[in-house]
């Protein structure tokens, strides 16, 4: 039903973390890195690279992860990550001063489907220190929205006590960013599907 | 004179059941700073709920429906920030089914 992205500290604790997640609704969960050897059934590989490893560095990328996300440190590495068919997905990033994502930005991811990634762990520890960077999450959003994209919100947890009912993730999404229920549900539910489904990679490549 | 509020013009209520380690107290104190918190950022009005212990380590948050998603988030801020071991059990609109979920657990 829902869906999620794990960052495991150890390959050990990712049995574990799948059992939590299962048991609090979760059928499909992105793991971030290498450690998911033979390949889990509702399970689909994540990897987080960098603007400047595009596009040479990310050949063999692309063959042995489901999804690509990139998080750029500024508007320009932005504007190069979307430029690149490799890439599915941008991670938001937290600028006090100015968003680092823009309508060009978008324009160009959704020319690949792509998506916007929340990581909300994240956000929670930067919120406290710098609630400015709100505001930059928020005007990303609105342009991912107004754009098409998908946006995702999913927790990125590391540890087994971080994974939290999709219920949780849903009423963040609410109270943060003033979208309604359904709307939240989705970003939880229908588009991280979406993002890993053939019928996208029908849509994009022409085959399965 | 004495009037009647008809069903659909009370205010909903939500009982959040939960399991944690922390005290009564404990748990009182750190989500009211967590909920001042997170209203001082996002500009929210203030949101009351209540705490009943049902047993040991089981509580319920017993708040207005408008409050709940900004206590599963004031609940988000303790897990991620303070690093505190707080699970939702589940969300329910009555006492009684609630008080079912608590008995269920583990």
């Amino acid at each position: 039903m829902y869906s999620d992205i794990l960052e495991p500290k150890k390959p050990e604790d990712l049995v574990s973390m799948e059992r939590k997640a299962s048991s609090l609704g979760y059928d499909m969960l992105g793991v971030i890195g290498e450690m998911l050897e033979p390949k889990s059934k509702g399970i689909f590989k994540v990897a987080i690279i960098k603007a400047s490893d595009l596009p040479l560095g990310t050949r063999h990328v692309r063959r042995s992860f489901d999804l690509i996300a990139v998080k750029p440190d500024s508007l320009e590495d932005a504007r190069k990550a979307t430029d690149s068919k490799i890439v599915d997905a941008i991670i938001t990033t937290y600028d006090k001063r100015r968003p680092n994502f823009d309508y060009i930005c978008a324009k160009q991811l959704k020319r690949n489907e792509g998506s916007l990634i929340i990581p909300v762990r994240q956000l929670m520890s930067y919120i406290k220190t710098n609630p400015q960077v709100l505001r930059s999450v928020k005007i990303e959003l609105e342009i991912a929205i107004k754009t098409g994209i998908y946006p995702i919100i999913a927790s990125f947890a590391s540890d087994l006590n971080e994974i939290v009912p999709p219920r949780i993730l849903i009423s963040f999404g609410e109270f943060f960013f003033d979208l309604d229920r359904n709307q939240a549900k989705m970003y939880v539910k229908d588009f991280p599907k979406y993002l890993v489904s053939q019928e996208r990679k029908l849509k994009l490549r022409g085959v399965v | 004179m004495k009037f009647k509020i008809p069903v659909d013009m009370k205010e909903r209520r939500r009982y959040i059941c939960i399991y944690t380690k922390l005290s009564k107290g404990e748990l009182i104190g750190c989500l009211k700073k967590a909920i001042n918190e997170l209203a001082g950022i996002k500009g929210t009005g203030f949101h009351k709920f209540m705490i009943i212990s049902i047993a040991r380590d089981k509580y319920i948050i017993k708040a207005a429906e408008p409050s709940v998603k900004a206590i599963l988030t004031a609940v988000l801020t303790l897990v991620y920030e303070d690093n505190r071991v707080i699970s939702i059990i589940g969300i329910s609109g009555t006492l009684r089914k609630a008080r079912e979920l608590c008995e269920h657990l583990l």
